[in-house]
């Protein structure tokens, strides 16, 4: 049967390897007020009192309920002991010769995982407060196995979930495919017609904050540049240049490696709009240059 | 009716109640036929047998049973108890033998299919051994499972209809009726099941199941037996087959209805029909999801027999 991706695109897992019990509390308590945990059946009513959580549900419970936002918690590493290497085998593509009749409990644990992630809608969460043999092998398998997806014909580079900082609480209110989202939604606002310059700038600000939550450090260079770009514009040049030739030296230096960071970041908006600031100060020939070489090229993409 | 109470009150409050609908578990649905059917055989004979739920066998019980006389075996306790739940006591051949027990000499050949019965063959003897002293446990402890009940249901459910007694215009009133409106990601229709009983029963009255995968044979039988003509909606995903010991296939449900259908082909149920888009989860979840699929149908491939 064909695989089934749904309606909608949306952001992949995230998954908290090691958290701490006290922080998974404080977020339930904050910002992840209505989250659902959802646990092998037999630990539900333990981590309801641990987390001092009403909406623990354990997994057969759930079946055929829906939540908006769900935390499995602790799936792998409450895996009976006698089964953690076993999963570690299957996760690793070296599980052996009949491996269901050795291990029929192992089925019986991958549809209960597969249903607790069914269960959620929009965000998910996978959280294991202990290293086991079976979390640490699921957390490398979760981030690091490429997507196989039947209708994405070119090579998909993406793992099937992300790994969230859990040292940081804040980065941990939303799995990095929604911090990117939030981050790349900033930046493109930084870019829109009818902001002024200080609103660009603290858009970016923003876009750079979750980009940084969301450890992705390529879309965090590319903010800084367009930052810098949107700063350089924002000062006045006539008083630098009635200074001293020097100082509109200096600044066309500085303009000349942002253009480049720019074009290398395919910020071409933004290169446009630092060209056209400096075009006034610069002299006829290098004017008719970036023309030819920069501005051209670029309204013609 | 689904097994979950968490998910009949969820049903219930998305659909709305109304003085025709009735919102079950499974676990409700049995104790109602139970009542319904007891009436009148408490004033015909005192043959009702009593299903102390004190007394029920499920796998965490029967593990405990079996580690204390097999801790040696090599066959893991969910695979016999599978082969007993789903095959010996809980399929349709088991139903049709007049002890409503698979014979060994039917488990331990291939007339079940191997890719119905995924136990190797070489296995299935030691399984019936152990089969034979689980039930002798059961007599002794007086206990029962839940084939047992089902069991015990089918054949007064039919004594009721072979009598036309009052309880079983009773048992036809103890249905149903839940709006599947909880998108699943696969959905199985079974549409015109029916047998003979169904006759006196309003055909405007609807059997919706929730959650099918988690049942054996036996109690798919149940659903047919009390439903009305065309009037029994089956749903599920075998994937999210958790019930400990139910191998289900979609193809085993058809089976009950051609046994309950007979001769009369008009009543064969239809073919699957297959929901093949989640309306609950976009795609960053589906392919998580599908991740988990890919494991259990790429490892857990059907062995060799």
């Amino acid at each position: 049967m064909k695989k089934d991706y749904g309606l909608f695109k949306g952001a992949r897992p995230g998954v908290f390897h090691q958290v701490q019990v006290d922080q998974l509390s404080s977020l339930l308590k904050t910002s992840l007020q209505g989250c659902v945990i959802l646990t092998h059946d037999e630990s539900a009513s333990h981590w309801r009192d641990e987390l001092n959580h009403p909406l623990v549900y354990g997994i057969r419970e759930a079946k055929g309920l829906e939540f908006k936002s769900c935390i499995i918690l602790n799936f792998f590493s409450d895996i009976p002991s006698s089964l953690q290497k076993p999963w570690r085998n299957l996760l690793k593509d070296r599980e052996g010769s009949d491996f269901e009749l050795k291990y029929p409990l192992v089925e019986t644990h991958l549809k209960l995982i597969y249903t607790a992630t069914t269960r959620c809608i929009e965000q998910l969460f996978f959280a294991e407060t202990t290293s086991s043999i079976a979390g640490d092998a699921a957390t490398r398998w979760l981030t690091t196995t490429k997507s196989s997806n039947d209708n994405d014909t070119t090579h998909n580079t993406e793992a099937i979930a992300t790994h969230n900082n859990v040292s940081d609480l804040d980065s941990m209110i939303m799995t990095n495919d929604e911090w990117c989202i939030a981050g790349i939604d900033n930046a493109e606002l930084a870019s829109s017609p009818d902001v002024d310059m200080e609103q660009s700038i603290s858009y970016l600000n923003r876009a750079i904050y979750c980009l940084d939550k969301a450890q992705n450090s390529e879309l965090v260079a590319k903010a800084n540049t367009h930052l810098q770009s949107v700063q350089l514009r924002s000062k006045s040049i006539i008083q630098d240049v009635s200074s001293s030739s020097d100082k509109l030296e200096a600044i066309e230096r500085e303009v000349a490696q942002l253009t480049r960071s720019l074009l290398k970041e395919d910020l071409l908006s933004e290169c446009t709009k630092l060209l056209d600031y400096i075009n006034p100060y610069v002299s006829t020939y290098t004017s008719e240059m970036l023309e030819e070489k920069i501005i051209t090229k670029i309204q013609q993409t | 009716m689904s097994r979950s109470s968490r998910l009949c009150r969820y049903v219930e409050k998305a659909v709305g109640s109304s003085p025709q609908s009735n919102f079950y578990t499974f676990d409700n649905l049995l104790h109602e036929l139970d009542v319904s059917l007891s009436e009148e055989e408490l004033e015909t004979n005192d043959s009702t047998r009593l299903f102390h739920p004190r007394q029920r066998v499920n796998f965490s019980q029967f593990k405990q049973f079996y580690d204390e006389h097999y801790a040696q075996n090599r066959i893991a306790a969910l695979i016999v108890w599978k082969s007993i739940r789903t095959f010996i006591k809980g399929s349709i051949e088991a139903y049709q033998s007049s002890s409503n027990v698979l014979s060994r000499e039917y488990f331990v050949s291939d007339k079940l299919g191997k890719n119905r019965c995924k136990i190797p063959l070489d296995l299935r003897d030691s399984i019936y051994d152990i089969f034979v002293q689980y039930q002798a446990w059961l007599h002794e402890q007086r206990m029962w499972d839940d084939c047992d009940r089902i069991h015990f249901l089918l054949q007064r459910i039919d004594e009721a209809k072979n009598t036309s007694s009052l309880s079983y215009d009773k048992v036809k009133w103890s249905r149903v009726y839940v709006d599947v409106s909880v998108v699943l990601l696969f959905l199985c229709i079974v549409s015109s099941p029916t047998h003979s009983l169904t006759i006196v029963l309003p055909s405007t009255y609807h059997m919706h199941i929730q959650e099918v995968q988690d049942y054996t044979q036996v109690e798919i039988l149940l659903f047919f037996s009390i439903s009305g003509v065309g009037s029994l909606f089956l749903a599920g995903d075998p994937a999210q087959s958790v019930e400990q010991g139910t191998d289900f296939r979609f193809e085993e449900v058809r089976a009950v209805g051609y046994y309950v259908a007979g001769n009369r082909h008009h009543l064969i149920p239809d073919k699957p029909k297959i929901v093949n888009i989640n309306f609950r989860s976009h795609a960053g979840i589906l392919n998580c999801a599908g991740g988990f699929l890919d494991l259990l149908s790429t490892f857990l491939v059907v062995p060799s027999n």
